[in-house]
This record gives structure tokens, sequence and C-alpha cells, in this order.
């Protein structure tokens, strides 16, 4: 699933800056994110929480609150069907939703509260169809039944028959994917989508929204703080701490070559099943705690966590996001000593 | 009673809940949460139960702290039957067994200071002459799982994920149980602090001795830290094993099915795997024969008369299928 980017990119997200004002003060959520998505490309947004890899996904859906507590700079650039080029922070509330769906469609990891306990998931399904397509209820009910077939659901007419109590979380998440899929966008921002399902229901989601994209060449952001999804679906990832991007490139240089030692120490913190010698053996476990993001450390905000981290160096300035290698940015004041 | 013998003992246990319907609340069918498990849990060992939503680790887990009655079989703590216990074994036992649940944001009372929650358990069992001494143990205690005396006399609210379940571990490990319960500690929390936790967890174990019962949907976590895994399905036990040979070399196609189904920290290795098709089948109606077999790749006819006894297929290792060629 390797694609070039084409130019323009799809989706360009360009130092994009989300900060609140709280009670407690400014919460820094997002600080200068910025990247690029090509049509057919998975990109991978990993983070723990507070990191500021949903309020990411929530920004490019246009979600984010409108209030004078929320304080947004940058822009986030999306390439419409008709080859338009949208800037999604400075859009009316209108015309933001006649983006939502059609352009970029989102899936989030709780199904049961996206979708509406009174409804049933026919009529849900729908509306979504007929919100943004000038369709006949019949045509609409005819696409939904295909829809769900697609995703391979058994028995699509009992499905859309039913309420959303009455499905398994699985079948839940395929029906919130059938809404998302309803109007063909060309970029689908999923938000933790299996963090709830067991494993083999995970393994199900994960190799139909693979299969959905082979068959569309729609562009993924895949948001998850789980790396061996993003080593299984990913063609690039995003690493983000503590509201920044702390390291970008290709999924398999990273895996293989991690220069921020907070990658470094989260591959090295994962459980694997091939590399248990002995049941006991310690996993390696990074020290603290995520910073706080009412008080973010000075400097590079993983340094009082680093095993590398210098003082009078790390503990200044903010290091640059900078090159390390081809189509790799690091954002470390010492990547190149540390190795 | 040589001190070989297991700590804890089940036999043939099984836990149906009733369902009920309509005005008259009748019952109209029974939940098999778990069926027919049998298993021993040694001291200083740690048993892994490893299943998905709704195969029955919780009820397993409520059961073994006589949290719940079970509907049949047998438990035995220590040599005594855990069923007919005297009240005040039984006051005894609530000591001797301790849990740790998932949620830390859920299980500490939010008005309560980390000393107050650590000691509440202490006070309750009568273990402390004082307030004052009380307070000796709870640093003990904090320190034993790495929290330091400031923490103290803060409250829930101030403290992290990461933070609040050490505060929980501490205070399950107060009263110097020799068995814990630890339902899926590390879960909530993220990825890098979830492996402090289970480190800790894997120190007390040789620290203290302890002997624990670790449920987790993480099979991967699980190889870590557990001497042995019981995988479930539907209530049932498909397999038990040493942790390394069960995920090494499963024996049962559903451990098997579960294996493939993690997802692989490696790009490199990504590929097409068979899929585990279709969803668990519902616990108020499971299949006859092996619950499995309706998702069974190696499903044959006698699979759906034959109730697959758990049988030994080598030293310490243990599976309920009726063929010896898969998976």
């Amino acid at each position: 699933m390797q694609h070039a980017t084409p130019s323009p990119p799809l989706l360009d997200v360009d130092a994009l800056t989300v900060h609140y004002r709280a009670r407690a003060g400014l919460v820094h959520a997002v600080s200068d994110v910025s990247f690029q998505l090509g049509q057919g490309e998975t990109l991978a947004i990993v983070g723990e929480s507070g990191s500021g890899k949903s309020t990411t996904g929530l920004a490019i859906m246009g979600l984010l609150p409108t209030d004078r507590r929320t304080v947004v700079h940058g822009a986030i650039r999306l390439t419409s069907k008709s080859g338009s080029i949208n800037d999604v922070l400075r859009l009316s509330d209108r015309e933001r939703r006649r983006v939502r769906g059609n352009d970029v469609a989102m899936i989030f990891q709780d199904p049961m509260s996206s979708l509406n306990p009174i409804y049933s998931i026919g009529s849900q399904i729908i509306e979504a169809v007929q919100q943004h397509r000038n369709v006949a209820r019949r045509a609409a009910v005819a696409d939904a039944l295909r829809l769900l077939a697609e995703l391979g659901v058994p028995s699509p007419d009992r499905i859309l028959a039913s309420y959303p109590h009455q499905l398994s979380g699985g079948m839940r998440q395929r029906v919130m994917i059938a809404i998302a899929l309803s109007c063909r966008p060309r970029a689908l921002i999923a938000d933790e989508p299996t963090t709830a399902l067991d494993v083999t229901i995970q393994a199900q989601i994960l190799a139909l929204l693979k299969r959905v994209q082979r068959d569309t060449a729609m562009a993924v952001v895949f948001i998850t703080h789980n790396l061996a999804v993003v080593a299984e679906v990913a063609d690039r990832i995003v690493v983000m701490y503590a509201g920044r991007i702390v390291e970008t490139g290709p999924v398999r240089d990273v895996f293989k070559s991690p220069r921020m030692p907070y990658t470094r120490s989260l591959l090295r913190s994962l459980p694997r099943l091939g590399h248990v010698r002995r049941s006991g053996d310690p996993l390696e476990a990074i020290p603290g705690n995520v910073p706080s993001p009412l008080a973010l450390p000075p400097g590079c905000t993983f340094h009082p966590r680093c095993p590398h981290q210098v003082g009078g160096v790390c503990d200044g300035l903010i290091p640059n996001l900078e090159p390390c290698a081809p189509n790799r940015l690091v954002r470390c004041a010492r990547w190149r000593e540390i190795d | 009673m040589p001190i070989s013998s297991p700590l804890i003992h089940v036999r043939d246990l099984s836990k149906r809940f009733e369902v009920r319907r309509g005005a008259l609340r009748q019952i109209v069918g029974h939940v098999h949460a778990v069926e027919g498990a049998s298993f021993t849990i040694d001291r200083r060992e740690v048993l892994g139960l490893a299943g998905e939503s709704g195969s029955g680790k919780s009820t397993i887990a409520r059961l073994l702290l006589r949290l719940i009655e079970p509907t049949s079989g047998q438990i035995s703590f220590d040599g005594n039957d855990l069923l007919r216990l005297p009240a005040a074994e039984l006051r005894q036992f609530r000591r001797r067994a301790q849990i740790v649940f998932q949620d830390p944001y859920g299980s500490l009372d939010p008005r309560m200071t980390v000393a107050e929650a650590v000691s509440e358990p202490l006070i309750v069992q009568k273990l402390v002459a004082s307030q004052r001494l009380a307070r000796e143990r709870v640093a003990e205690l904090l320190a034993l799982v790495a929290i330091g005396p400031e923490y103290m006399d803060r409250r829930p609210g101030e403290l992290s994920g990461g933070q609040r379940q050490r505060v929980c571990i501490a205070r399950a490990l107060s009263v110097e149980p020799e068995f814990i319960v630890a339902d899926e500690p590390a879960s909530a929390l993220d990825a890098s602090i979830q492996a402090q936790v289970i480190n800790l967890l894997a120190g007390l174990k040789t620290r203290l001795g302890l002997a624990m019962l670790f449920i987790s949907h993480d099979i991967a976590v699980m190889a870590h830290l557990c001497d042995r895994i019981a995988v479930l399905y539907l209530g049932r036990i498909m397999e038990i094993g040493p942790s390394s040979e069960l995920v090494g070399r499963p024996k049962h196609p559903y451990t098997a099915a579960l294996l493939s189904a993690v997802p692989n920290p490696d790009p490199e290795l990504r590929r097409e795997r068979p899929l585990l098709e279709g969803e668990v089948p519902s616990p108020v109606s499971p299949p006859s024969g092996c619950v499995f077999r309706t998702r069974c790749r190696f499903a044959v006819a006698a699979c759906a008369s034959t109730v697959p006894p758990l049988r030994q297929i080598d030293q310490d290792r243990f599976k309920a299928c009726l063929r010896d060629d898969v998976p």
C-alpha cells in the first residue's frame, strides 16, 4: 500500500495550533502540527492521552468548538471532489457541514455513543445518505443495504431493522463505517476505531478498512495509541507527545530505527509475542508520567522522562522538528549523538 | 497438608445467571457464564485468564473471591472448602485474597486521601493499633509501589492514572494477602504506563511470593507476566499450559486463532492472516458439543455431539479439543 504523495496532497495540515482557555490556565492541546496526506495513503497519528492526537482529528473534521475559549491557528487544506481546495478552519458552518461526510468522514472509538439509541440502524444510515445526496428514500435504503453487504455484514436487512443496543460492538462499528462511507468520502479519520473491540474483531475491522481503502483509494488518518496496530495498517506515522509532533516518517523506517528517545522507549515497552523468553522478564517501562497540558516542562517536553537528556541542552529551548533521513523528521536536540 | 499443594484448587466450576423476562419475571433461560472449569493456582504462581469479552474471565475471578456463589462445583483455598467456610474464617479469607480492578478512577473514593484509602483495609481488618502506626505502614506500602510519601495526603484527583493504579495495588497489599486477582489492571492506562504496572506486579510476585490470577484481553502482556495461561471461550477452558509454550506452540484451534489476531508490532512482518470469522455465539444458547465448533476451521461432525474434555496432551499442557492433528 505504498503510494507516492501526489501534488497537491489530498489533506494538508499546516501549522495547526489549538489552545483552550481553561479556568486553570491555557491548555496547549496541539502546537504547530503539520503533515500531508495523499490519496490511498494511511497515516497513523500515535500518542498517549493528552498528546493532542484526537484534537487534531476533530480539527480536520471541523468539529472543534467555535467559542472564544478555543484558540485555533494554522490551516487545514482539503482538496474536495471537485478539485477546489478549502481551508476547513475558515469555512462557514454550512460549508463545513457539506465538506463533512462528503469529502472527509470520521469514525470513533465508541460506536454506541455515536449512534442514536432510539432510531433504527436503517434510519440512521438513510439519514446520512440523504443528508448529502438528493435521492429518494427507496434509493437510500437500497444504498444502505448494499453498503452493509459490502462491509461483510450478514443479513443486512435484519441489521437495518435493529437498534444499536441489539448489536455487538463489532457490528456497531461496521454500521458506523457504513455511515462514514455512505457518501464515498476521499478521506476517513478513524479515532481509535478498534480500541474497544476484542482482538479477533479488531482484526476483522482492520482487514475491512484495508479492503475498503484498496477498492476506493480513500486516504485514512488512523489515530491510535497502539503501535502494533500502526505496524499493521499504516504507511506513515506521526508520533505526538504533549501536543507536538516529535517524530514522523515511513512506518518501516521509524519502527526499524526510531530517532526520538520517546519513540524508542514506546517501541521497546511493547509486549511482543515472539520475544517472550520466560515469564517475568521485565518490559522496558518509561519512567514518570505524561505531563499535564497545563504545566508543560520547559524545553523538550519529554526531557524529564528521557534517559538521554542533558541539562542546559534539553531543558532550554524547544528543539526544532528537523530532517534526520529521507522523508523523516525528528524533534530532539541530541538525535545525532544518541545512536 | 504438604506445602507443595496448590493454593487454589477449582473443580468443575459452573455459574449460570438466570435470564428473567416479563411482568412476572419468569426465568426464560440461563446465561452460561462458566461451565465446568477445573484448574489450580500454586503458591507464588501467576495464572493468566485469556479470552474475549463474555468468555467468563471476570465471573471466574468473582467466584474465586466468593463475591458470587457458583451454581455447582468446588473451590478450595489453602486446603479448605471455600464455599463452606464458617463466618470467622471467611473474614480471614477476605484478608488473604484481594482484588485490583481495571479502572483506577472508579475504584478510589475521590474524597479520601491516599493514606486513608490505603489504610482503610488495615482498620477494617483491625490490623493496626493506632492512626500513627497506620501512617507508618502506609508509607511502607507506598514505597513498595514506588509512590513517594509526599503523596500520602493527596486525593485521587491529583494523581495520574498510573499513580492511582499503584495506590489501588498498595491498598490491596496492605492486608498482606497471599492471593491477588488483577482484573485488567493495566488496560485503562497509557502505553508508557502499562509496562510500569506490569513490571510492578511481576516484581511484587517475586518479592512477596504472591499467587495471582491475572485477567487480560491482551495475551502478549499476559505472556510476559504469567507462569501459565488458561484460554477461555464462552465460559469453557479451551487450553491451559505454561505461557511461553502456549503462546509459542498453541495446541487448541481457538488459542491459535486468538494469537493470530494479535497485531504484530513489526511492520516487516505484515501479512494476510486467516481471520476468525463471525462473532462469539450467545451464552444463553451456546452451541452443542464444543462451543467453539461454529467458528472452528477444523470442526468435524463429532464436535457437534461431544463436549471435549480438558485432557492432558503433554507435560503440564491440557486442551479441550477432540482432534490431535490440529492446529
